[in-house]
């Protein structure tokens, strides 16, 4: 194959062939973004053979990023009936069917025949008390996470992941414990879930008291931990994630040493944590605990600072920062005096944040409750579900018994693509934390704007907007381009027409 | 023989779905089209089934404990209490309206069911075929059915407040109307068939005494005993605890109530209540062989289990999405 000596066109070649063999995205998601910036930074595209366009039209980087690739609908529906059809043909029907030969009166007597009543001998302790007796909930104390067990519902979606125990004795660590979890269960309930398994199965050793003391970690088909990622983020729903094995791991403890200024010069607070979320409020406390001298008063505030990071200016840590998002052990203790702290928090923003949105987070499919406003004054409970690509909008069923909400126009379920949305903020505050949002989307078919007015309390708008604006900056369609260009116009035409 | 906690152990390590081995067998079932398997002890569900297109009425195990009868909208549905299967085994159809009860000859041979088109309805379950078919009409909707002790006589009730008296052997039927207007919506015979209960739309609790016939092809003779406004508002159910000393009644009005057959005394009234929500409707009770606890289904999606005793919530069993209407627990052979 001499012809192939672009080495640009073979690395690409290579990349995409290992997107497509690859099932769980894992690959697309770090290739893809790699080898754009790689080509980028190569020399001039004029003088490569066009002919062999470096990227294949067939692979588009899509919106649910993360997890597997899904299965068109029509195949999952195919699925659907056939499983269906099989069990329907397991089940045996009889039908009544009246019957042209009845008993003979003689019969009868013989068929249903008069039992002598018995008056079973029953135990004065029956089986049920007996296991109320002796069973102490306490002897796992994680029931309350088996209702996340997969096994036990139908008809919910559920993952089946296998688990490899690393606390378990070295001949059983490569058995793998199965377990089947709603998705829709956070990472925290499947460890949870994990805890309970484990306990009711009777595993050795016994866990330690708290889900809070172990962590997921991606893990291979082996069993062997993969240390080079970051436990799964215990707040993200199971459903995000497609991996079939994980590990189970006892969180270790960590070390954090505090660098303090104590009365006598620079001194160090050594802490030992063993939850893996600690977040640096309770740092401070535990600090503050062990060194009361540097109990802060009222002029002063403490805050924590990374030390180990030179190159960034650094700058003190928000309170609800966890630990597990620093990968960061050192710390400066650092007094603040109130008003240089009010200064700094709305400069500094930790790039972790946990109230920013990640890309992920945007995407994600996610519903709100929330009323539309029409023209007329009724208001319409709607549900309006977000996800990376679409924007849909279902009515809810009104439960009122009123007949007039028949006669009023209900909104319809609509689905718009994420490119003809083309704005979302907010309208209007009102009293009483209501907010008003209003949503601006374009007709596909000749291109006019039109907009929905939705009504929520004041927390789920900013929310829906945050969620959008972070998903319209990261498609930035041409159509929305033109809109604000327009609206840009507008404005500027308006502020000059009210200068006049 | 094991003790408890061993017992309790075995118990759970074989957690995919429910085993014969669970000696204790406890299901709950109502309007979310599911019907799920719970282990008592422990509040765990353990298995969910799939009940589609039609909510749940009335559940109740087989003799042998290998089947549940589940009764809904024109059919009764058989599910295989030692699979993990989501589907059922057998449907049996043939009925056009709601089957709004359903429970099993001692030999486990027949099924009986009672409608709403009016018509109650022997099946065989062993074969599926004609034999032992028979059918018994009235002239309004029936609510109820129960089976007396011994064997050959059913009692029915109907929307218009009678209780039918059918015998099996001689197709004789009696009627009985102690109230017009008001539906009996459960009937219950104690294991020792020597008292009946029954309770009606207007929380009234009718007991009678039942007698042996003069010969043995007589039917049961029945004496009225007593009558306790056992609740102000729609009773629901009425069971009497296997040792026949404690009748439990459920009623719309959010209590279950124990009474003790002696004198038909109120023992305890059941109800549950936190800061802001209550028990709803009790739809539906069990008592464990001893009469110790008690499980109760209610409409605010949870049963729960009682110490009558102290009278607390000892267990709550969560899952469901809408309300519970019935429950069928067996805790011996």
């Amino acid at each position: 194959m001499s012809f192939f000596d672009d080495a640009e066109w073979l690395q690409s070649h290579i990349v995409n062939s290992f997107i497509t063999s690859d099932d769980t995205g894992l690959c697309e998601m770090v290739m893809s973004s790699e080898c754009a910036s790689s080509g980028a930074a190569a020399g001039d595209p004029s003088e490569r053979d066009t002919y062999f366009e470096p990227h294949s039209i067939d692979i588009v980087m899509d919106m649910d990023i993360g997890g597997h690739r899904r299965r068109s609908n029509t195949s999952q529906r195919l699925d659907k009936l056939k499983k269906e059809r099989k069990n329907a043909a397991r089940i045996k029907h009889i039908i009544w069917q009246p019957n042209a030969d009845p008993l003979p009166d003689a019969d009868r007597d013989f068929v249903f025949e008069k039992k002598p009543i018995v008056i079973a001998e029953r135990p004065k302790t029956s089986l049920l008390t007996e296991q109320l007796n002796s069973l102490d909930l306490s002897d796992n104390p994680f029931t309350e996470y088996s209702k996340f067990d997969g096994r036990a519902h139908a008809g919910v979606p559920t993952r089946r992941i296998n688990i490899f125990l690393t606390m378990a004795p070295p001949e059983e660590q490569a058995f793998p414990m199965s377990v089947t979890v709603v998705a829709s269960a956070r990472v925290s309930q499947l460890i949870g879930l994990i805890c309970w398994q484990y306990t009711s199965e009777d595993r050795e050793p016994p866990l330690r008291h708290s889900p809070e003391l172990y962590s997921l970690h991606i893990a291979e088909d082996d069993g062997e931990v993969d240390w080079d990622f970051p436990p799964l983020d215990d707040r993200e729903t199971v459903a995000k994630f497609g991996f079939s094995v994980l590990a189970l791991v006892e969180t270790e403890q960590t070390e954090v040493t505090v660098n303090v200024d104590g009365r006598d010069g620079q001194d160090q607070v050594t802490l030992s944590l063993k939850k893996r979320n600690a977040t640096v409020a309770e740092i401070l406390n535990a600090v503050v605990s062990q060194r009361p001298d540097l109990a802060p008063d009222n002029e002063v505030e403490l805050a924590l600072e990374r030390a180990d990071n030179s190159s960034t200016a650094a700058s003190p840590l928000s309170a609800d920062t966890r630990l597990s998002q620093l990968a960061c052990q050192h710390f400066n203790l650092i007094k603040t005096t109130s008003a240089r702290k009010h200064k700094d928090t709305a400069v500094v923003e930790e790039p972790n944040f946990s109230g920013q949105m990640s890309a992920m987070e945007a995407t994600v499919y996610q519903t709100f409750k929330v009323n539309m406003l029409s023209s007329l004054v009724i208001k319409a409970p709607i549900q309006l579900g977000i996800s990376g690509d679409r924007v849909e909008i279902d009515p809810v069923q009104m439960r009122s018994s009123l007949n007039v909400s028949k006669f009023l126009s209900k909104p319809r379920a609509v689905t718009y693509q994420i490119d003809c949305i083309m704005e979302c903020r907010l309208l209007d505050v009102k009293y009483g934390g209501r907010a008003v949002l209003r949503l601006v989307y374009m007709l596909p078919s000749d291109g006019g704007y039109k907009h929905h007015d939705l009504e929520a309390d004041l927390g789920t708008a900013k929310e829906i907007v945050r969620k959008l604006e972070y998903i319209l900056d990261f498609r930035s369609s041409m159509n929305r381009k033109t809109y604000l260009q327009q609206k840009e116009k507008r404005t500027l035409l308006g502020t000059l027409s009210s200068g006049k | 023989m094991l003790d408890g906690r061993q017992l309790a152990a075995t118990m759970s390590v074989c957690s995919d779905g429910v085993s014969s081995s669970d000696a204790i067998l406890l299901a709950t079932a109502g309007y979310d089209h599911t019907i799920k398997f719970w282990e008592p002890h422990t509040g765990v569900c353990k298995r969910t089934c799939q009940h589609q297109d039609s909510q749940v009425n009335a559940l109740t195990f087989q003799p042998d404990r290998t089947l549940l009868a589940a009764a809904g909208y024109q059919h009764v549905r058989m599910y295989d209490v030692n699979s993990t299967d989501m589907s059922p085994i057998i449907n049996f159809e043939g009925v056009s309206k709601n089957v709004v009860g359903v429970g099993f000859l001692r030999d486990g041979r027949c099924m009986f069911t009672a409608s709403e088109d009016r018509s109650a309805k022997i099946w065989d379950v062993k074969t599926g075929g004609l034999h032992c078919q028979r059918v018994f009409q009235v002239d309004q909707p029936m609510t109820c059915i129960v089976l007396h002790p011994n064997q050959v006589e059913l009692f029915i009730g109907d929307q218009a407040g009678t209780i039918h008296q059918w015998d099996l052997r001689s197709d004789q039927h009696d009627k009985l109307i102690p109230e017009p207007d008001a539906a009996f919506q459960h009937i219950d015979i104690d294991s020792s068939g020597r008292q009946m209960a029954a309770i009606n739309s207007r929380g009234s609790c009718y007991i009678w005494s039942l007698s042996d016939g003069a010969t043995d092809q007589a039917p049961v003779q029945i004496t009225p005993k007593r009558r306790l406004e056992a609740h102000t508002r729609y009773g629901l159910k009425c069971r009497f605890s296997a040792d026949g000393q404690l009748l439990c009644t459920t009623s719309a009005d959010h209590t279950a109530k124990i009474w003790s057959t002696k004198d038909y005394s109120l023992v305890k009234t059941l109800e549950w209540r936190n800061k802001d929500e209550t028990q709803r409707w009790v739809w539906d009770c069990a008592f464990s062989s001893d009469s110790k606890y008690l499980f109760t289904a209610s409409s605010d999606e949870q049963a729960r289990l009682w110490n009558l005793e102290t009278g607390s919530v000892v267990r709550t069993y969560k899952g469901h999405t809408k309300a519970l209407t019935c429950l069928a627990f067996s805790d011996h052979d």
